[in-house]
């Protein structure tokens, strides 16, 4: 089983995570954690802590909204959408990345599975 | 269920949020702790080992620091809905507490001047009462029984001011009283000085009584 990811690496992809996981649909902060932590199968795990300061930048930075959402018989939870200007921010993120791990893959030699 | 709201609100009080920001970020992270609670009772965790570990999400200190959104914080000029409870920052009330009295001036301006005059003429009526009984009561003349003390005045018709002030008496009129009095202990006369020396014999030092009653001249004409 490999070693749980670098927190400095975990750091620098958490925005993408994140914006990745609310572009089908609206999320609370709970359900984006189990998420990634489900997706990574274990390995990439967001406290309290880290998760909602992330969240609370993005929106100011006007990337995902956050709005209050009631359900019959049901606490009310805030909900987290991505914006427009989330979506292309999405989108060059990706292509960053791709770029990234593929500049990567070549010093390294590591062959991309 | 634990009471996840007081442990998140002592946490988060550092922050200075707005009470609205503050209800809703500890609302948002109760939620996710006793959801992360029911998961590890779920899984098999005893009560007290998933309240540990729930709440030990909460405790890296620097980024509950990174929680608020500036937005959230206590802004300068947040509206105070009537009723709300103080931020418990002294200088944050103070400052609200500035800006309303200003807005409120501002509101009625004929209240302020209202005000105002009345203060003004309260201070002024109060600092000329004080200063009287300052140097009537507290600082009286330093002569032995002052209370004996009496000032006389011209009152020739022709020298009598419009306003009906007293007059100053002459220099060789004060001699001539100095020297017929018969009711006075003793006569000094004064003047206040003036630019020019040429009625410096008008200058005369006070004289003190010894019980009987003094005659304290005006000489300055």
């Amino acid at each position: 089983m490999s070693q749980p990811p670098d927190h400095e690496w975990k750091k620098g992809s958490a925005e993408l995570l994140v914006l990745s996981l609310l572009e089908d649909q609206a999320r609370h902060g709970y359900d984006i954690s189990k998420l990634i932590q489900a997706r990574s199968a274990g390995a990439l795990r967001f406290h309290v802590t880290s998760l909602y300061p992330l969240l609370y930048r993005l929106e100011e930075r006007g990337l995902v909204a956050g709005r209050w959402v009631e359900k019959a018989e049901q606490r009310r939870r805030r909900y987290y959408s991505l914006t427009q200007a989330g979506r292309k921010v999405l989108k060059a993120q990706r292509q960053s990345w791709l770029d990234f791990v593929g500049a990567i893959g070549r010093v390294t030699g590591i062959e991309h599975a | 269920m634990p009471d996840w709201k007081g442990l998140i609100q002592n946490r988060i009080a550092s922050l200075w949020l707005t009470p609205v920001a503050e209800s809703d970020l500890s609302e948002e992270l109760a939620q996710h702790l006793e959801d992360r609670y029911r998961e590890l009772l779920q899984g098999g965790a005893e009560e007290a080992e998933a309240y540990r570990q729930a709440a030990a999400e909460l405790d890296d200190a620097e980024a509950i620091r990174g929680m608020s959104k500036r937005s959230q914080r206590v802004p300068r000029s947040e509206t105070v809905p009537i009723g709300t409870q103080g931020s418990g920052n002294w200088f944050i009330d103070l400052g609200q507490d500035l800006r309303f009295a200003v807005r409120m001036m501002r509101k009625n301006l004929v209240f302020v001047l209202f005000i105002m005059l009345t203060l003004g003429l309260g201070i002024g009526a109060n600092t000329t009462v004080f200063t009287l009984i300052n140097t009537v009561l507290l600082h009286p003349i330093p002569v032995p029984h002052s209370s004996g003390l009496v000032s006389v005045a011209g009152s020739e018709a022709a020298r009598m001011s419009r306003s009906g002030a007293a007059q100053p008496i002459s220099y060789l009129n004060f001699k001539d009283y100095q020297a017929r009095n018969g009711v006075f202990a003793s006569l000094a006369g004064y003047t206040t000085p003036r630019p020019d020396a040429q009625y410096r014999s008008r200058l005369g030092a006070p004289l003190c009584g010894n019980g009987h009653r003094q005659l304290l001249f005006d000489s300055r004409s």
